[in-house]
């Protein structure tokens, strides 16, 4: 699998100090967002999902229609729409974007999304119930075949003579967002790339191990990503300025920095550094075997403009070709 | 009073033919519905002068009707969109943000088209499994959630179907789009009654929209009213009867005593009135299903849903709407076959016939 760079959209807007007045929260900046990324070369943009975010199915679809090339990653939660309409909604806008879509599945982890939109399932039932929601999906997908529908009969969910109409010809790639055990299990068994925040090398390099032991089980095999936000610079000491307050407590790595805001929104952990430092982490991480880079800033506009230019000519990744997804992400 | 007008994007396919029931279907004239194809029907109702056009609701073979109108909102200039839904596939907040993200999306040109029941089979092949009455009971706490929510203060709700505690979802607050409610049950009558805007009528009789109006209007409330029917006009009344004798004549009758057979087992009495309106299944002439006149049943042998067609001359059509129109029905919901074609024919041939009628005049004098 070839290197792959997506940026994320952080459609609750940029931090309030970059945008006092909420500009980033609107239509008209999230198409310049999508068409710096796109011009920039990266393979993707990431529309998250969260409790102050619009509904990230909506935004990707108006913005498929000002883009071309780039292709967009939905991400949504298991528990608040039934997975068969999660499938019909996935064919609609893979096909009206010329098959540009891939989804991102969040198992479990922040119960703040569910809680707020009503959805009271607990912890451990939430990623049982999101490993159905995704056998369920990708049954529909198949369609009904010549005669009968699909009937399916779980915990969460049943179906009665369901499925597409017409089958999805070629299905999105399934990103599985979480670390914990259970969401590299559903990974494993179900999805392409597992993919959670960076860690320190050590770390990262026994996920990259688990993953590939869990997949094996399965028969099948795996991509790994990291999630990563990125304070780059021309020099170290200007990134370091940039990154300011972001950064709490120690560094996890050379340059690798968990982010603790006082909002406590858009944690995670950030690399710092010049360009060329961060260009040798990513370097470093890929030795390891990740291959997915999953990268966001707090400028989302600027910045996908900035590393365009400046950070993906150092890690080798070249403007993603014109498939929607390279070959060997497909089952 | 000012008439809507509103067409229909077929995002289950469209055809010359009834019935386009897809690759395995009847029809040789097939359309599928690709975005591309779509976005032209988009863009012929808007150039030939409607308001906006409805998405049907979303089912195993029709298109995700959200995803469709974020896009369409975009490659359209002032199009509205009525977005067709069934309540219950999903949690009312999560629909409720969804609904804000649209009317951030197209300001002002969304409207909800909501078909509280949806039938069984359809809705056992999307995963929901409650009876027809509960449906309803459930589509009201839908909506009385998902419009706290649009509010956009703080939501606690226990209900019996759903349960929701948050402190405000500034990001699905939100200006209510206006409501269309369909459905002829009771229950539906009840629920368009205390919820809707605008309550959605298929294509029945004058005789029968007026009934269905009076009834409504005992509840109290007064909601407008809107019609869903479809369209067979041309330059002569001979040439629209011609056109819907070859509609028919298209059709084998071994797919018309299917859809009779299928259509039988619909929990939905809006889909039973329309049956009704045409008996057995043989027919000799096709204007032995003209029900009322110009309003042709035909369509409802081979089709569910609005199962009827105003067949006429462009001048009869437009007499015909201006009849409805002083029964007290404010907006149309109008189609035909197939889609693209004929919302130039409606919109540029039809519509500048249509004299306004103030219903209210029109309730008093009649």
């Amino acid at each position: 699998m070839p290197l792959e760079f997506h940026w994320v959209l952080p459609t609750e807007g940029d931090p309030p100090a970059l945008d006092p007045q909420g500009r980033t929260r609107q239509l008209a900046h999230w198409m310049a967002v999508a068409q710096a990324a796109e011009h920039a070369g990266f393979n993707a943009l990431l529309v998250p999902t969260g409790v102050q975010r619009p509904d990230a199915w909506l935004v990707a679809a108006a913005l498929t229609r000002h883009t071309r090339r780039l292709r967009f990653i939905v991400a949504l939660r298991p528990g608040l729409v039934l997975p068969a309409v999660a499938a019909q909604r996935a064919q609609t806008l893979h096909e009206l974007s010329g098959e540009r879509l891939l989804l991102s599945v969040l198992t479990g982890g922040d119960a703040s999304e569910h809680h707020a939109y009503g959805d009271l399932i607990n912890h451990d039932d939430r990623f049982v119930r999101a490993a159905e929601f995704l056998r369920v999906v990708r049954q529909v997908w198949k369609g009904r075949g010549a005669c009968s529908g699909i009937n399916h009969h779980g915990a969460h969910y049943r179906l009665q003579n369901g499925g597409l109409s017409r089958p999805l010809r070629e299905p999105p790639t399934l990103y599985v967002g979480g670390a914990s055990p259970a969401s590299e299990r559903i990974a494993a068994e179900q999805a392409q790339v597992s993919y959670g925040w960076a860690e320190a090398p050590a770390l990262l390099q026994a996920r990259v191990q688990r993953v590939a032991a869990l997949a094996a089980g399965q028969g099948r095999s795996l991509h790994v990503g990291c999630r990563l936000h990125v304070v780059a610079r021309a020099t170290e000491a200007e990134a370091q300025r940039e990154a300011g307050t972001m950064l709490r407590g120690a560094e996890i790595a050379p340059n690798l920095w968990p982010i603790a805001r006082p909002a406590g929104i858009r944690n995670g952990v950030a690399l710092v550094g010049s360009y060329a430092q961060v260009a040798q982490r990513i370097a470093e991480m890929q030795s390891l075997g990740v291959e997915s880079f999953i990268l966001s800033a707090d400028a989302a506009l600027d910045d996908a403009l900035r590393f365009g230019e400046e950070l993906l000519p150092l890690v080798g990744s070249r403007p993603a070709a014109s498939k929607p997804a390279p070959a060997e992400l497909r089952e | 009073m000012t008439l809507e007008f509103h067409w229909f994007i077929p995002s289950g396919g469209d055809s010359r033919e009834l019935i386009s029931t897809g690759p395995r279907g009847a029809a040789r004239s097939y359309r599928a519905p690709g975005y591309d194809y779509l976005l032209q029907v988009a863009r012929a109702a808007e150039r030939a002068g409607f308001a906006g056009a409805m998405l049907p609701t979303t089912s195993a073979s029709t298109e995700d009707s959200w995803t469709l109108a974020a896009a369409l909102a975009t490659d359209t200039e002032r199009l509205q969109l009525l977005v067709s839904f069934v309540p219950g596939l999903e949690l009312p907040a999560s629909f409720a943000r969804r609904v804000a993200t649209l009317q951030q999306l197209a300001p002002g040109r969304l409207k909800l088209l909501m078909f509280s029941a949806g039938h069984s089979l359809e809705q056992r092949a999307q995963g929901d499994f409650l009876e027809h009455d509960e449906r309803y009971e459930r589509a009201g706490e839908f909506l009385q959630i998902a419009r706290a929510v649009w509010r956009g203060g703080p939501v606690q709700h226990a209900g019996r179907h759903y349960l929701l505690n948050t402190p405000g979802l500034t990001v699905a607050a939100c200006e209510a789009p206006p409501l269309y409610v369909g459905g002829a049950s009771a229950a539906a009558e009840r629920l368009a009654a205390a919820q809707a805007d605008v309550r959605l009528l298929w294509g029945e009789t004058p005789a029968m929209v007026r009934e269905r109006i009076e009834r409504l209007q005992r509840h109290g409330r007064r909601p407008g009213h809107a019609l869903r029917v479809h369209v067979i006009a041309r330059e002569t009344e001979a040439e629209a009867w011609a056109q819907a004798e070859r509609l028919l004549r298209a059709v084998p009758q071994s797919l018309i005593d299917a859809a009779q057979r299928q259509l039988a087992n619909i929990d939905s009495v809006a889909q039973s009135r329309m049956l009704g309106l045409h008996r057995g299944t043989t027919v000799q002439d096709v204007r032995e299903l003209e029900v009322s006149p110009n309003l042709w049943a035909g369509i409802g042998l081979v089709r569910g849903g609005a199962g009827t067609a105003l067949v006429g001359s462009y001048a009869q059509v437009a007499r015909r709407l201006e009849e409805y129109a002083a029964l007290g029905i404010g907006s149309f919901i109008l189609s035909g076959y197939p889609n693209l074609e004929e919302a130039r024919v409606v919109g540029e041939r039809v519509l500048p016939l249509v004299q306004a009628v103030s219903p209210a005049d029109a309730l008093q004098t009649a």
